[in-house]
């Protein structure tokens, strides 16, 4: 078995439409719990994902609809190499898988 | 000498379903207190921290004192998982002696948050196969034009299957 995973895909730019360069941090507001069939785990930690060339990124991530406590959201922050920093909050959904990183549901944090 | 002990076992998950890459657990009593051994039924102290590990793969390996084994009631565990690139995650738990083993995400937390999500249910243009993953869980499909929404629940019927149930949530226009 293996836990539901929804692929993040899409380009990230900079201000000035450049593929941008560095990395996106991903944190869970809380550690949670995850199915596995018949197992259960726990799910928190940080991803980094390295912005790849002309700026594209594609990384799994277990939708929010799946971890328990519901109601849980992803803390996103965007590195780059020129110092620029943000952050986001995303809500994953299982469906649709893939989706464009442009169209993952922000929230506000 | 038989000290009753759980074992923990199961993962320790990155958000990319990934396991972490190592780490380790590390469990204390939120007080001291005492456990009878099977055998011999005589009354031991019980105190201190025990560290369990988090493999390379994430995989969970920590052996316990069921809080229910111990006198006084009512403790539990303060634990910390600390992963390899120094984020700690800190929990309460109440360890049972039974299931034995038991999967990490399977034990009884104690300062387990309540779901209080600032958002209503994902917007779907589809329902996702109804399944036990989303036992209980609400999705709300879009209408198209002169369509209203509608929010459905998923739930298990007297025959075990799965499916996805319109939710009264409120009145329509």
């Amino acid at each position: 078995m293996a836990v539901e995973t929804t692929t993040i895909e899409g380009d990230v730019l900079d201000l000035d439409a450049t593929p941008a360069e560095g990395e996106i941090r991903i944190r869970l507001n809380q550690a949670g719990r995850v199915p596995d069939g018949a197992d259960s785990h726990v799910v928190g930690g940080e991803l980094r994902v390295t912005i790849g060339p002309a700026g594209a990124v594609s990384f799994p991530l277990i939708p929010n609809d799946v971890i328990t406590p519901a109601g849980t959201i992803y803390v996103v922050e965007y590195v780059l190499a020129n110092g620029r920093r943000w952050r986001e909050g995303w809500s994953v959904a299982t469906a649709p898988d893939p989706i464009d990183i442009g169209a993952v549901t922000r929230i506000a944090l | 000498m038989a000290i009753p002990t759980t074992t923990i076992e199961g993962k320790f998950l990155l958000p990319s379903g990934v396991g972490a890459n190592g780490g380790k657990i590390t469990a204390r009593l939120s007080q001291n207190g005492t456990v009878e051994d099977d055998v011999t039924f005589e009354d031991h102290a019980v105190g201190g921290e025990t560290v369990g590990s988090i493999g390379t793969d994430g995989t969970v390996s920590l052996v316990l004192i069921p809080n229910d084994e111990i006198t006084p009631g009512g403790t539990y565990y303060l634990v910390t998982f600390e992963l390899a690139d120094g984020i700690r995650i800190r929990e309460q738990w109440e360890v049972a002696s039974a299931p034995d083993p038991v999967d990490v995400g399977a034990v009884t937390r104690v300062d387990a948050p309540v779901a209080t999500p600032a958002f209503g249910p994902p917007l779907v243009d589809v329902l996702p196969a109804a399944s036990s993953i989303y036992r209980g869980r609400f999705r709300t499909v879009r209408g198209d034009a002169n369509e209203e929404d509608v929010t459905y629940q998923c739930l298990k019927g007297f025959d075990d299957v799965y499916r996805w149930i319109p939710a009264i949530l409120g009145g329509g226009a």
